[in-house]
């Protein structure tokens, strides 16, 4: 029965037309036996089939795939490259993060949100791969400054931080030409949002270091939850980081309870499949 | 926040159901992907556009690579849930039997089952991915799942 089959799964996956045909359809199973065990034998199978292919999400992305996608030559719109730069030691890592911008960059003028940019990130980074490259400190060709984005309550849109807050395990840390991006935890925020605990060192217009807790909220957005920068002389160091690390835990203690993602959560929130 | 390369391979695995080959379908999707990045819309949906091209790249490059017919008959079918397959389908994991069964499936019925049933697309969603009406993506979804159920349901759980 095949007819019946389409309005009880249109039923079942919630693609009826209009409100009024939930009703008929329950109006119908109301009185309706053979239908109601039907609609059972269609919950069953559809649970048999999602239960076939779940171990396959699970699976990590098989390096050989991503190291393709890595090795294709570049989106036709583009123009040349960024040569890496001469003398440098990890030319596949140079390769990869400027690839990784270059997608971002990409999409940017067409104004697409985060989640859509995260979600670019990942095809080129992917979390097996960006957890091994990016915790390899190294140098990483044509980056350009980008503006603070340490205001509380603004947007994430920098691309090599979403690729980090996206991308890389607690303690991956990447150089760039200016600055050093280091992720120092994963938390559960007091709302139940997933953030991440983020450091970066920049020698912009002077010596500066920001720590700072970014959010994602449920659309995949990131949000600076809360962040501190301050100017550091070469001398100062360790004060200055001292300083902004106990701002950090004060505004962690004073704001509510959070708490430390396991490492499968970890994993889920760089797979996106939380 | 979509993760795509992960749900490419499931959705590519379903196609083919062979674990290399829906590798290698997927990385050729996606380097056709680059090279044809100009031609998506910004705005759209990347994930439909992903599943498209890993769905022709399947159609126009990998289909007359299985060894297996993939256009089922009926009778394979019956084949597969009848008598004569019990005994060698109750030795595989369920999971298994189960995506032997979808591997049966005609190989519209498959995308369309994968695209709504695994990868949660809606019906409007599933016919812009493959380009067909959603009156087509309805009929095409209950045959898929009506023969599903009736094998699944024929010799329980």
């Amino acid at each position: 029965m095949p007819h019946t089959d389409e309005q009880l799964l249109a039923y079942l996956d919630g693609q009826m037309e209009h409100e009024a045909d939930y009703h008929a359809m329950e109006a119908r199973l109301e009185t309706d036996a053979a239908l109601r065990e039907r609609l059972q034998e269609l919950v069953v199978s559809a649970e048999a089939v999602q239960l076939a292919y779940r171990a396959k999400l699970q699976e990590p992305v098989p390096a050989r795939l991503i190291d393709a996608i890595w090795k294709a030559p570049w989106p036709a719109q583009t123009s040349q490259p960024p040569q890496p730069r001469r003398g440098d030691t990890s030319p596949q890592p140079a390769n990869l993060w400027a690839r990784v911008e270059r997608w971002m960059a990409l999409l940017v003028p067409g104004r697409m949100g985060a989640a859509a940019l995260a979600s670019v990130a990942w095809i080129a980074v992917g979390a097996v791969v960006a957890t091994a490259v990016l915790r390899e400190p190294g140098n990483y060709a044509g980056h350009t400054a980008e503006p603070d984005w340490t205001a509380a309550g603004s947007a994430v849109s920098d691309p090599a931080l979403l690729t980090l807050l996206q991308g890389a395990r607690s303690g991956a840390q990447v150089q760039l030409p200016r600055r050093e991006l280091s992720v120092v935890a994963s938390l559960q925020s007091p709302e139940g949002l997933w953030c991440r605990e983020v450091t970066e060192r920049s020698s912009g217009p002077e010596l500066n270091e920001a720590h700072a807790l970014l959010c994602q909220d449920p659309a995949g957005q990131w949000t600076v939850a809360h962040a501190v920068r301050q100017a550091i002389t070469p001398n100062g160091y360790q004060t200055a980081s001292s300083t902004a690390q106990a701002d950090i835990d004060r505004f962690l203690r004073s704001s509510g309870e959070w708490r430390e993602l396991t490492e499968q959560e970890e994993a889920d929130l760089m797979r996106g499949t939380r | 926040m979509v993760a795509l390369l992960p749900r490419l391979r499931r959705f590519a695995y379903g196609l083919v159901n062979d674990g290399h080959l829906a590798d290698d379908l997927v990385q050729a999707a996606c380097l056709k992907a680059m090279e044809r990045w100009d031609q998506f819309e910004p705005g759209t949906s990347l994930s439909s556009w992903m599943f498209r091209i890993v769905q022709n790249t399947w159609l126009d490059d990998y289909r007359s690579r299985q060894r297996r017919p993939t256009d089922a008959l009926d009778e394979q079918m019956e084949f597969m849930v009848g008598d004569d397959g019990t005994t060698l389908l109750e030795s595989r994991s369920e999971a298994r039997r189960v995506r032997e069964l979808i591997a049966q499936l005609p190989e519209d019925q498959r995308a369309v089952l994968l695209l709504v049933t695994v990868e949660g697309l809606s019906y409007k969603q599933t016919a812009d991915t493959l380009n067909v009406p959603v009156g087509t993506v309805m009929s095409r979804l209950a045959r898929a799942r009506s023969r599903l159920a009736d094998a699944l349901g024929r010799h329980g759980r």
